[in-house]
């Protein structure tokens, strides 16, 4: 007889500490994991076999099946579980608990699935084991600390004559929550050493295709060793996967590939289920590792190249030079695809034979077809050449010669002259920024460090569309023959009145945009193709002006703004003028110049 | 042997073992675990000494016992025998007309001398009722007996309320003889009441047995404070009209359970002994716990008892003899109402975590596991928490 009259009294920390609103609100494993002792986990299973991870403190059993991940010592054949108490500052050997089960044969025949057949260590619960209730009756856990509502179960083996190891066992941890149990930890077994090894395909490499370019569809087949191992099997093809991956049963694996024509480096790589998981929480088989076989060399080749037939045929129309004459030539295949070659032995009235390409034309869909009113009077003998783009596929195949002769026109031709130029063109950039209509900063603000004074203002006007006019700079070339240009910039000192310069490095144009011409050859294609570079040349930093630099524009050598591959056509530039001056230059007004100049070769 | 706290809590053997009326005799060692304050020390009669032993400790087959949760704490039985092969020891000079009992002792907690071992049911529950210290050397009585109403006055002369009592299983009480015997396939209750008061000395004296031996019959009886013996004597009792026997001079005092009281006897006379013995040892033997003693370690093969039940019906047709032993766990109630947990981090005492705990969960011996272990050791599981109870 049972007597429950005893509250179950669970620690309120727990709850807050330990569970959320729903579910697992482990995040980490229990302050003591991994535990010494432990040498692999635990999973539970309900009365169907499927795994459970949270039940009832009432539940009697509290697991129908409880199995290990690491197997029990030689000889051993019963399982024993086991709950004990964590506590804080003890080592798990340390801890005090009970026996919640008797201990019970394994393998249980009778249990469902794989715990029936499992050489693992599978405890059979029985109705009347001690519950967790009665657990938490007997080792109250009142931590308030890390350790609140942690219990760790442990299964112990022993056999005829071998009591069980209490320094080495697999184990789980579980936490109280209200009239709940959940498993947040389990150790996980170390994972067990694994081998693949790659069938030999069938069939045997190397084979041909039944077409030029066709597949092969091969039988791959692996073994992977211990047959307990679980997981899948990823055939690849060097580091491509061929197919999706196949689970593994008693240690094989097998699938069909699709080879295309070639070199193959077939190998097979088995993935354990879960890999590189730690929890049979979440991972409720024993690891294993990843292992890869060798790689086997397959070959896949094409059938030798098909052979191709050329007939020609000539239409030489009225007969005579210089007029239409026609010429059919069939390629079969008609899949075959290459050019013909008209080749043409003429041997005129008077005067040396001479042989002449006539054409060399992409065939299409096997038949071509040619006209030439250039053949001049005498003999001819014609010969269509096949020559396929694909010569290991399609052999190179040859007409008969065709022969005919053309008699001299019946009328004498009248040739015309024509001619033409094409000029050399100029190449001009433009500035609208004059003596008089100058680039006018205004008054330099001093900075709010007070390190130096500063003004930018806009360098020409941005988008002004289908005119240059208001545009920083203007480049038009309408030079012959896709030239290259390229913009570039010079400032000179800035003089002031009544006294003082500012160097001409402190002068910077930045934000360089090209302002495109509707319908001109430069455009915004330009950019994205590369044709168009736009340079930076931001202003010095208020050097004196006696230093001799080449920041900004400033120094003795122009700065490039930019550069066109290709550049006929008009395009405008804007951008920021930015005058930088140092403190100390005096009071005043100040003038100074840019040159731009424009080069092209 | 180690000294030390952490050897696992098995107490089940001292090291001198004598054959029955050997006559040899070293002295005894004490080299066994000695318990620890705040282990539990139960001691207790030959009978039901393995059902505890295994209950502590586990069985051959691996089922596990209290102890092997390693908790600090330990469950230290004590057998009532000197030899865990329940045999009993004997002094040197001791014959077969004349044994001399070796009075084996035992350290019952480190760092106190040795004791007078008990050796019976009855022994046991006096040692307990003995135990009046500050510090309990006792914790525990098994026994094959309910403790006396004089027992339980003396429990509460002591302040101990009573002595709760808890049934731990039932183990039938045969007459056993040779494997190869004269005696019939049965004895009856009212044969066995002539052969032991001497009205029958010959097996072919027995009623309807004349063709039976006439070899003089060889009636033993295990030692007066033995529950076995309180048993069949309060049955020959019965059988007598309710006067107690006078038994014969031919009656031989041997260790209760121990079949080498009889395999020990020159052939021609253990065909011809019986004794009242336990089912439960019986079975063990059956099981193949116990190893040849002859042999050195890793031991011999495992042993035979030797000797069978004669539970057939007797020659005068009555049944077979046969009666049950109840094993009892005998402890002071107060240990039971005590607010002073055993283990560590446990809510529980020993009492508690142990035997008796009517509010709470099922003590170990009253579990899945506990159960097992006893009926492991012979008896049959029957877990009663009777409390304050007494017989006789």
């Amino acid at each position: 007889m049972r007597f429950r009259l005893k509250a179950v009294v669970v620690p309120l920390a727990a709850t807050a500490i330990l569970v959320g609103t729903a579910g697992i609100a482990f995040a980490a494993a229990p302050p003591y994991e991994p535990a010494a002792g432990s040498i692999g986990g635990l999973i539970f299973y309900n009365s169907s076999g499927a795994q459970v991870t949270t039940g009832n403190l009432a539940d009697d059993p509290f697991a129908a099946y409880v199995q290990a991940t690491t197997p029990g010592r030689p000889g051993d054949d019963k399982a024993t579980l086991f709950g004990f108490l964590p506590k804080n500052g003890q080592s798990p050997g340390q801890w005090s608990g009970e026996a919640l089960t008797a201990s019970p044969v394994y393998p249980n025949a009778g249990a469902p699935g794989q715990l029936g057949t499992t050489s693992l260590p599978v405890l059979t619960g029985t109705s009347g084991d001690l519950t967790l209730e009665d657990l938490i009756q007997s080792f109250p856990n009142t931590a308030t600390d890390s350790y609140a509502g942690l219990y760790q179960l442990r299964l112990e083996t022993s056999g005829p004559g071998q009591s069980a190891n209490t320094a080495a066992y697999d184990s789980a941890d579980i936490v109280i929550s209200g009239s709940t149990w959940t498993e947040v930890y389990s150790a996980d077994a170390s994972p067990t050493a694994t081998t693949t090894t790659l069938g030999t395909p069938s069939p045997a490499s190397p084979v041909t295709v039944g077409s030029f370019g066709g597949t092969q569809s091969v039988n791959l087949s692996a073994t992977v060793t211990p047959a307990t191992a679980v997981g899948t099997v990823q055939f690849l093809d060097g580091a491509t996967p061929v197919g999706s991956p196949v689970a593994v049963a008693s240690g094989a694996a097998s699938s069909t590939a699709t080879l295309a024509v070639g070199t193959h480096s077939l190998s097979a790589t088995f993935i354990p289920e879960n890999a590189g998981t730690t929890n049979p929480v979440t991972d409720p088989t024993p690891d294993f590792t990843t292992s890869t076989s060798s790689a086997t060399s397959y070959e896949v080749d094409n059938p030798a190249a098909g052979s191709t037939s050329t007939l020609l045929s000539v239409n030489t129309g009225a007969g005579a030079a210089l007029s239409p004459v026609t010429f059919t030539a069939t390629v079969a295949p008609a899949a075959a695809a290459g050019t013909i070659s008209l080749v043409d032995v003429f041997t005129p009235t008077s005067g040396p034979a001479s042989t002449t390409t006539l054409t060399t034309t992409a065939a299409g869909a096997g038949t071509f077809t040619y006209t030439t009113s250039a053949l001049g009077t005498g003999s001819h003998s014609v010969t269509a050449t096949f020559n396929p783009t694909a010569p290991a596929q399609y052999a190179t195949s040859s007409s008969a010669a065709q022969a005919f002769a053309l008699t001299a026109p019946l009328y004498a031709p009248a040739v015309g002259n024509i001619t033409a130029s094409i000029p050399a063109g100029t190449l001009l950039i433009t500035t609208p920024y004059t003596p008089t209509a100058p680039l006018n900063l205004g008054p330099l603000t001093l900075n709010s460090t007070g390190t130096e004074f500063t003004g930018t203002v806009a360098f020409g006007v941005a988008g002004s569309g289908s005119s240059t006019s208001t545009d920083g700079i203007a480049v038009t070339d309408n030079r012959a023959g896709d030239l290259p240009w390229t913009a570039s910039g010079l400032a000179s000192s800035l003089t002031g009145s009544p006294s003082g310069s500012i160097n001409g490095e402190n002068v910077g144009l930045t934000n360089v945009s090209p302002d495109f011409i509707t319908g001109n050859a430069l455009d915004a294609a330009s950019l994205t193709s590369g044709n168009l570079t736009l340079f930076e040349n931001p202003a010095a930093n208020g050097v004196s002006p006696a230093d001799t630099g080449s920041a900004g524009l400033g120094g003795t050598a122009a700065h490039q703004i930019a550069h066109a591959n290709q550049g006929e056509g008009t395009v405008g530039f804007d951008g920021l003028i930015t005058l930088i001056a140092p403190t100390s230059t005096p009071a005043g007004a100040y003038a100074g110049t840019v040159t731009f100049t424009i080069i092209g070769s | 042997m180690s000294k030390g706290k952490k050897w696992l809590g098995t107490v089940t053997v001292v090291s001198l073992s004598v054959g029955l009326y050997a006559g040899l005799l070293t002295g005894v060692a004490h080299a066994d675990y000695q318990p620890s304050p705040t282990d539990v020390v139960g001691i207790g009669g030959s009978t039901p000494q393995y059902e505890l032993d295994f209950g502590a400790n586990g069985d051959i087959a691996g089922d596990l016992g209290y102890n092997a949760a390693n908790n600090v704490n330990k469950l230290v039985t004590f057998d009532a025998t000197g030899d865990a092969n329940g045999r009993d020891a004997y002094a040197d000079g001791s014959t077969l007309a004349a044994p001399v009992l070796l009075d084996p002792t035992v350290v019952l907690r480190a760092g106190t001398s040795p004791v007078q071992r008990p050796q019976s049911s009855s022994n046991a529950i006096s040692a307990l009722l003995a135990d009046t210290g500050a510090v309990e050397k006792i914790s525990f009585a098994a026994s094959a007996s309910e403790p006396t109403a004089a027992n339980q006055t003396t429990a509460s002369h002591n302040n101990w309320t009573f002595l709760h009592v808890v049934e731990i299983g039932t183990d039938p009480e045969e007459i056993v003889a040779d494997s190869t015997t004269n005696a019939p396939a049965g004895l009856s209750i009212a044969e066995l009441l002539g052969i032991y008061k001497g009205t029958y000395t010959q097996w072919n004296q027995l009623p309807n047995n004349s063709s039976g031996s006439s070899d003089t019959i060889i009636p033993l009886l295990p030692v007066a404070s033995s529950s076995i013996t309180k048993t069949f004597l309060a049955d020959l009792k019965t059988q007598n009209g309710g006067t107690a026997p006078t038994l014969s001079a031919a009656v031989k005092t041997v260790e209760q359970n121990d079949p080498t009281a009889i395999t020990s006897l020159p052939a021609a006379q253990s065909v011809d002994a019986i004794v009242p013995f336990s089912n439960g040892r019986l079975n063990l033997y059956g099981s193949g716990y116990f190893l040849n003693p002859v042999t050195v370690f890793p031991g011999g093969s495992p042993i035979s008892a030797g000797v069978k039940a004669l539970t057939a019906t007797a020659p005068d047709a009555s049944a077979g003899y046969t009666d049950v032993n109840t094993l009892y766990v005998i402890f002071r109630q107060t240990d039971a109402t005590s607010t002073t947990p055993w283990q560590p981090g446990s809510s529980q005492n020993w009492v508690q975590a142990l035997f008796s705990d009517p509010s709470g969960p099922p003590p170990f011996f009253a579990t899945p596991a506990g159960k097992a272990l006893v009926a492991a050791a012979g008896a049959t599981a029957n877990y009663q928490d009777l409390g304050d109870v007494s017989n006789g």
